[in-house]
């Protein structure tokens, strides 16, 4: 499987504020990928710089080949949809109407809105099972429900590549485990998903991969059972975690802080 | 070299396309032959000339302000006489021979009512007494109405002529109070109303040009003879420059202190209402060097 | 869906009544016919004179000026997802006021009759090289702010200080009554000195409509749909100046306008800042001409500044708002 957006020798910088270290990560269509590591390890960072919100002091991210900063920001966002963490909308717009948003890359300037993009909004909110939400003001939906529009909003651009910071933080256990049924389904017809997640539970359970960065590096990739394996979860997390399976998928819980390993640090 | 070519271009468009009705205004100018034609005035300074040098029937309109009694020196003179709100399109439909303005503000009225061919004359308020003079003389000519002109002048120097006598032996000081606590200096036309009244101006001696504060306590300390006043202490609206005199500290004072009242009406502009303005402050003079000439405690007069 | 179909349309036939009422209102006393007669007529009496010459530069400015206004405004609060935010707060308002006090103070404006609208313009134009350089490259809309609330509280600064040394009380009350706005007596010199610079500024803005809707979402969302948000900003600004500079620069100061109107319009165009912006700008040029009636309407000694009538409308909605964000919070 060839990659469709790769970092290479990701080096990047907030102010003066070194983040990312030179990183190396592929992310391909037909996979979720999922991006986990403790707070201010910089997966946000990264996920930025992946969307190409942040240019990179060293190192490139290429997407089929061609650097992204040598791509007209509209069809960048044709092929990579966003979707930033606590998003919402700043204006009691109606859910159809945030959704429609997601078209602009596809929208040629002063042109309104056709049958092929009102196509895509209605297949975007059917696929994250909004469509009856579309008449409603996004600032009156709930947490969930929010979570499906801005869901659906980032799909009916129809990107090749999704792009989601914590989308789960702030959902209840039910729409947690939806959402993540969903970006699973995406992934299983045929998009590239990578999504930053702090559940590892739901990392464990729904990623096809995993990588686990700290300190601005990538300190693991691969398979969830291989990357959160117990000592791993000890050195980066500092916790010790129960793992075992139900119904043949393998499952994790975080269960103590471990107070000697934060001393040894 | 084409690129600099087409900026030069585009400058002369702008100055063409902006810039040349701009060119135009200045030369339109109605002829001089104003003898027997109607004049209008949109500005206080210009109404208190007009009404004064011109019989009613050659007036055209004053502005609102002319005929008010709270601003004007001539609003009993000018009872039912035609005003304006200084508008174009009221001139317009008065269609007067010459307009009076102000050199100050309603700039955009007289630019228009150039565009639209009328005769505006500005006339900028006079900074001295000869000033005054000159400038009576100049608008008496320019409406054909010398013969006024010359007999306000007249009235104008007898005026000053009564304010000198007597005024060699002794200057009293004064002292201009505006509201906020504010003094006129040299350099305007009060400072020359004052000398011309046989008065010194304190504030001039210390070094004030125009309008600047005039701390209390400084007034407390250099305690002038006569203290000038816009309005009465005890006239309604209350006035912020009369109310000073009710402050604890001048309480000694404003015993030792002659109050002179010049309505601002009558020296603002400098026109013909000088005399008056004059006259006041040579009484005020008169009654403070016989209050020094008989130290006793006399009530502080109205 | 039907009631915003037929705003636009509304606000239109709206802007035709306000426009006629400002043609035939004013103190020559012309009926109807005569004025009709004298602004499309082929005679140059006195009616043409005052119907071309007077009124129609003093409607064409309002609408003009009170479009500008409700356009940057509906487009600031867009970019800055504020609702508060008004043209001035980017400091043009404030430098175009300057310039024109400035040619006011130093007598320039007595040299030509367009030194003053110039000035402003000119003022405005220094704004815009400020609050970029200060705002610096990224788009955060802090630093917009904080960069104009310095620009506007510098220029009020130095306004202030031309005001303090003004040679003397008439040049400066003369400079006070500018300040506070008026449309009377423009001539069409004005308009053809504003019309290219507020023509250029509503471009600008109107070109901003998509990315200010994407920016519903958030800068990175934006960001991400393929908007660069610097040349979204630089756009604002620059269309802010052009036609808010050129609309202080001929009519002097005038608030509130563009803070109520887009505020007014924006539940009727379902809160989308592009569909806003059409809107607003109709809605402007309404409410300023409405105003500028009222100012002719009421006889006073000085003549009503519209500024003051404009501040003397908004105000109340301004308490209003106040009152609802009020229960709508609690």
């Amino acid at each position: 499987m060839t990659a469709l957006l790769r970092a290479e020798g990701l080096r990047v910088a907030l102010g003066r504020r070194q983040v990312l270290h030179g990183l190396d990560l592929d992310l391909s269509e037909r996979e979720l990928v999922g991006l986990i590591g403790p707070n201010g390890a910089g997966k946000t960072t990264l996920l930025r710089a992946l969307a190409g919100l942040l240019a990179p002091e060293a190192g490139r991210v290429t997407l089929s080949g061609k650097p992204l900063a040598s791509l007209p920001p509209r069809s960048l966002a044709r092929e990579v949809g966003y979707l930033p963490q606590g998003g919402g909308s700043y204006w009691p717009v109606t859910a159809a109407e945030l959704v429609m948003l997601g078209r602009m890359p596809h929208l040629g300037p002063w042109r309104k809105p056709g049958a092929r993009d009102e196509a895509a909004v209605a297949a975007a909110l059917a696929a994250t099972d909004a469509a009856h939400l579309a008449a409603r003001k996004v600032t009156q939906l709930s947490g969930g429900e929010r979570m499906r529009v801005l869901l659906a909003r980032a799909l009916a651009g129809e990107p090749r590549l999704l792009l989601a910071d914590e989308p789960v933080s702030g959902l209840d256990p039910y729409h947690r485990l939806e959402a993540m049924e969903h970006l699973r389904a995406l992934a299983r017809d045929g998009k590239g998903v990578a999504v930053v997640l702090h559940d590892l539970t739901l990392a464990a359970r729904y990623c096809d991969r995993l990588v686990l960065l700290d300190g601005g590096g990538i300190v693991a990739e691969g398979a969830p059972s291989d990357v959160l394996s117990a000592d791993r979860l000890a050195s980066v997390y500092r916790v010790r975690a129960l793992h075992g399976f139900e119904g043949g998928e393998p499952f994790v819980v975080p269960w103590d802080p471990l107070v000697q390993a934060r001393e040894a640090r | 070299m084409i690129r600099a070519h087409r900026f030069a271009a585009l400058l002369v468009w702008i100055a063409g396309v902006w810039l040349a009705p701009a060119i135009q205004v200045g030369a339109e100018v109605a002829g001089d032959d104003l003898a027997g034609a109607r004049v209008a005035s949109i500005n206080l300074c210009t109404d208190q000339l007009l009404v004064r040098l011109l019989e009613p029937e050659r007036i055209a309109s004053i502005s609102v302000l002319g005929a008010d009694p709270h601003y004007s020196a001539v609003a009993e003179r000018a009872a039912g006489l035609p005003v304006n709100h200084a508008q174009a399109e009221e001139i317009l439909s008065q269609d007067p021979g010459l307009v009076l303005a102000g050199s100050y503000g309603n700039r955009a009225t007289k630019e228009m009512l150039r565009r639209l061919g009328y005769r505006v004359e500005e006339l900028a308020p006079p900074s001295d007494i000869e000033g005054v003079r000159a400038q009576l003389r100049d608008v008496g000519d320019l409406l054909g109405a010398a013969e006024r002109a010359e007999a306000v002048v007249a009235e104008l120097d007898d005026a000053l002529r009564a304010a000198e006598s007597g005024a060699e032996q002794e200057r009293p000081t004064a002292v201009i109070y505006e509201s906020g606590g504010v003094t006129l200096g040299s350099g305007g036309l009060p400072q020359a109303v004052l000398e011309a009244a046989g008065l010194t101006n304190l504030a001039a001696e210390r070094g004030i040009q125009g309008a600047a504060p005039f701390p209390l306590e400084r007034l407390v300390v250099s305690a002038p003879d006569i203290l000038v006043l816009y309005d009465a202490p005890d006239e309604a609206p209350p006035s912020q420059s009369a109310s000073v005199l009710k402050h604890p500290a001048l309480h000694g004072l404003s015993e030792r202190i002659e109050i002179a009242v010049v309505p601002r009406a009558l020296w603002t502009c400098g026109g013909p209402e000088v005399v008056e303005a004059i006259e006041r402050l040579v009484q005020a003079r008169q009654a403070a060097v016989e209050r020094k000439a008989a130290p006793v405690l006399e009530a502080l007069r109205p | 869906m039907s009631a915003r179909t037929v705003l636009l349309p509304a606000l239109a036939v709206l802007l035709l009544f306000a426009l006629a009422g400002s043609l035939l209102i004013g103190p020559a006393g012309l009926s109807t016919p005569e004025a009709l007669l004298g602004l499309f007529g082929s005679e140059r009496g006195p009616a043409a004179r005052v119907m071309r010459e007077i009124r129609l530069p003093r409607s064409l400015l309002g609408a003009m000026i009170g479009a500008s206004l409700g356009l940057a405004g509906a487009a600031l609060q867009g970019y800055l997802r504020n609702p508060l935010a008004e043209p001035g707060l980017i400091g043009v308002s404030g430098a175009a006021a300057l310039g024109a006090v400035l040619t006011l103070y130093t007598g320039l404006s007595a040299a030509f009759s367009l030194a003053l609208p110039l000035g402003g313009i000119a003022g405005a134009m220094a704004a815009v090289v400020l609050v970029q350089l200060l705002a610096g490259r990224e788009a955060g809309t802090i630093t917009l702010i904080l960069a104009g609330v310095a620009v506007t509280a510098f220029a009020a600064a130095l306004t202030s200080l031309a005001l303090n040394l003004a040679p003397s009380p008439f040049a400066a009350l003369e400079i006070v009554f500018w300040l506070l706005g008026s449309l009377s007596d423009r001539s069409m010199e004005h308009v053809w000195l504003a019309a290219p610079f507020m023509v250029l500024g509503w471009l600008l803005l109107a070109s901003t409509g998509r990315a200010l809707d994407a920016l519903t979402l958030g800068e990175e969302a934006a960001s991400s749909l393929g908007f660069r948000l610097p040349a979204i900003r630089l756009r604002l600004v620059l269309g802010t100046a052009f036609c808010v500079g050129a609309a202080t620069a001929v009519a002097g100061a005038i608030g509130f306008v563009g803070l109520v109107v887009p505020h007014l319009l924006r539940p009727l165009v379902g809160h989308r800042p592009g569909a806003l912006l059409p809107a607003s700008a109709l809605g402007g040029a309404v409410l300023l001409l409405l105003a500028d009636l009222v100012v002719r309407a009421i006889p006073t000694a000085q003549e009503l500044k519209l500024g003051v009538v404009t501040a003397l409308i908004g105000a109340p909605f301004f308490f209003a708002l106040v009152l609802r964000t009020r229960r709508e919070t609690a």
